[in-house]
């Protein structure tokens, strides 16, 4: 028999784990399905790693920030301007924008060492025009996530997180196929 | 954790503040994509591909829970450095049962879509063993890594809250692709 506080961990996170888990399946999915395009522009998979960690790097912690910020009083959970939601919202934008660009860069170098024929143009546009786009939608979505959370009287610390780490790599994976759609179309593939 | 005031936000201090992290995770997720980018020729890398995004985030969301555990075990006082270590012996255990639980429940799902949305999957036992074994030893050098921060974090006075949680992002991507590609070609024999 296991002792009482291993099946009680077990017990309580088992079950959330495995759910989201089997939602982001979705991602995986989507992932999959789109493969060909993927395969397409050689060296789109090294970035494929970074452009879904930018969802926890940057997103996640403008919840956890925007969380605190209503606990403090700072801001209050409608949409309004003041200076704490701007500081939040172009901070998080502007990050979006300087990881993106430096994702590129450093999988550009990578593709050098390692020999791969790769066109620096279509790595940064295809991160660039994914990271953008995921950027002002997680930031949006985040924020709506943390207000309405907060409404409803529950703590977004513990709502926000979890829901953005989770839609937020469904919504990556699109933004990256729209990318790959409008990159092909430029290069012309 | 202390309560002082941090003050109001400033764009400048939250860009300075998060960029040299983000700088360093990129790099190491960008070795990722490395070893992603490397095993794109193996036959099974569209079916691996669905469980990639799950994987990743299952091994963080336990070594989290094991971190944040941990952080609290020692600002509670219930782990002191140096001691024979029950609590922590604990919380990897059930790390561990987790990981066994969700993983083989990752395989299953993974398969019956696959199944479903393809016409064939690469086999129940092989894609089981596949994501029990790639997932265990995941979560268990995950966890050893978390733990180690955790009690160093704390020996140095620093808040372990803090520190667990870009160790999971920066090595969480790296070791799950290296692991669930190693364990499948073992598997497989390709």
């Amino acid at each position: 028999m296991l002792p009482k506080d291993i099946s009680h961990t077990v017990k309580d996170c088992a079950p959330s784990i495995s759910m989201y888990g089997i939602l982001e399946l979705l991602a995986g999915i989507v992932l999959a399905g789109t493969i060909n395009k993927l395969e397409m522009i050689p060296g789109v998979f090294i970035l494929l790693p970074g452009i879904m960690d930018m969802k926890g790097n940057i997103s996640c912690a403008l919840g956890s920030r925007l969380a605190s910020a209503l606990h403090l009083g700072y801001i209050k959970p409608y949409f309004h301007m003041n200076r704490d939601i701007k500081a939040n919202i172009y901070s998080s934008l502007i990050l979006s924008f300087i990881a993106s660009f430096l994702l590129s860069v450093f999988a550009f170098i990578l593709t050098l060492i390692i020999g791969l024929n790769v066109s620096f143009v279509a790595l940064l546009l295809i991160s660039l025009i994914s990271g953008i786009i995921a950027g002002v939608v997680l930031t949006f979505l985040t924020i709506f996530i943390a207000f309405l959370s907060f409404r409803r009287g529950m703590d977004p610390d513990d709502i926000t997180i979890p829901f953005v780490a989770t839609i937020g790599d469904i919504f990556t994976i699109f933004s990256l196929i729209v990318a790959i759609g409008v990159v092909g179309w430029i290069i012309g593939i | 954790m202390d309560n002082r005031d941090i003050g109001h936000y400033s764009m400048g201090k939250i860009i300075m503040d998060m960029l040299p992290i983000i700088t360093l995770l990129l790099i190491v997720s960008t070795i990722s994509g490395y070893f992603l980018n490397k095993n794109l020729g193996m036959p099974v890398f569209v079916s691996l591909l669905v469980v990639v995004p799950s994987f990743i985030n299952m091994t963080g969301d336990i070594a989290s829970v094991i971190g944040s555990r941990i952080s609290s075990g020692l600002h509670l006082g219930k782990i002191v450095i140096g001691k024979r270590q029950k609590l922590i012996y604990h919380n990897l255990m059930a790390a561990l049962i987790i990981a066994f639980i969700t993983f083989f429940i990752l395989g299953i799902c993974a398969e019956t879509l696959l199944i479903f949305l393809n016409g064939k999957g690469i086999g129940y036992v092989t894609f089981i063993l596949i994501t029990l074994s790639a997932g265990i030893t995941t979560t268990f050098i995950l966890s050893i890594f978390v733990i180690i921060t955790a009690l160093l974090s704390y020996k140095y006075g620093i808040d372990p809250d803090n520190t667990t949680s870009p160790i999971i992002t920066t090595l969480g991507d790296l070791i799950g692709v290296i692991n669930l590609f190693m364990f499948a070609k073992i598997i497989i024999g390709g």
